[in-house]
């Protein structure tokens, strides 16, 4: 899934170690995500989104056939 | 805590000889006498109680050591990801292949029925392995 984490993380001036010390997962976790080849789960994209200080929708850009759009 | 954890372990040796004892009477047949039997059984379930302890020890020492409570194997971290994924992916064959060793085991005796457990646990590690490297190449390193 493609995202900003990159982009942020630089804006914040962290690094990617820092990041994932903070967040409490490894450092590879952190340049997976970054990359999009691994999507985090909720509660650690909620914690992205607590210290990167972005919403989640903000930090992640899901494929456009997976968002579902149900009309009401 | 220490002194309710060592009474577990004691108990459970205790409780796996019995057993491996069972088992080793079982498993040697009952040719010679009483004190032979028992010994050959007893024997048997120390081994069981051996083996039974290595995993044990590797249990408590993977949750004691200083990576065990390290980002790796955080809840979140790409590692255990890769693990999780391996393990749920290699279960289902894991099983099928145990059950057909111990089928034919049962079935055949002799040598094969001697070897055949251990060639199934090592088709399942290794499937495990190849499994987990796939995922760490998708999602790390690919």
């Amino acid at each position: 899934m493609d995202n900003h984490v990159r982009a942020r993380r630089a804006a914040l001036g962290l690094t990617q170690a820092q990041l994932a010390e903070r967040l409490g997962v490894s450092r590879q976790t952190v340049i997976s995500i970054e990359q999009g080849r691994f999507d985090p789960s909720l509660p650690l994209a909620f914690r992205l989104s607590a210290l990167l200080g972005a919403p989640i929708e903000e930090l992640f850009v899901p494929p456009d056939d997976d968002v579902a759009v149900h009309p009401t | 805590m220490l002194h309710r954890a060592l009474r577990t372990a004691a108990l459970t040796a205790v409780v796996i000889v019995v057993l491996g004892a069972a088992l080793g009477v079982a498993a040697t047949g009952s040719d010679g006498g009483a004190l032979a039997r028992g010994a050959r059984g007893a024997l048997v379930g120390l081994l069981v109680a051996a083996v039974a302890g290595v995993h044990l020890l590797v249990r408590t020492l993977f949750a004691r050591v200083p990576e065990s409570s390290g980002p790796e194997l955080a809840a979140g971290s790409v590692e255990s990801e890769v693990f999780l994924r391996a393990s749920t992916q290699a279960f289902p064959d894991a099983v099928s292949v145990l059950l057909l060793v111990a089928l034919v085991a049962a079935l055949a005796g002799g040598d094969l029925a001697r070897w055949l457990p251990a060639a199934g646990l090592v088709v399942v590690l290794l499937d495990f392995a190849l499994r987990a490297r796939a995922h760490w190449t998708q999602l790390v390193a690919g």
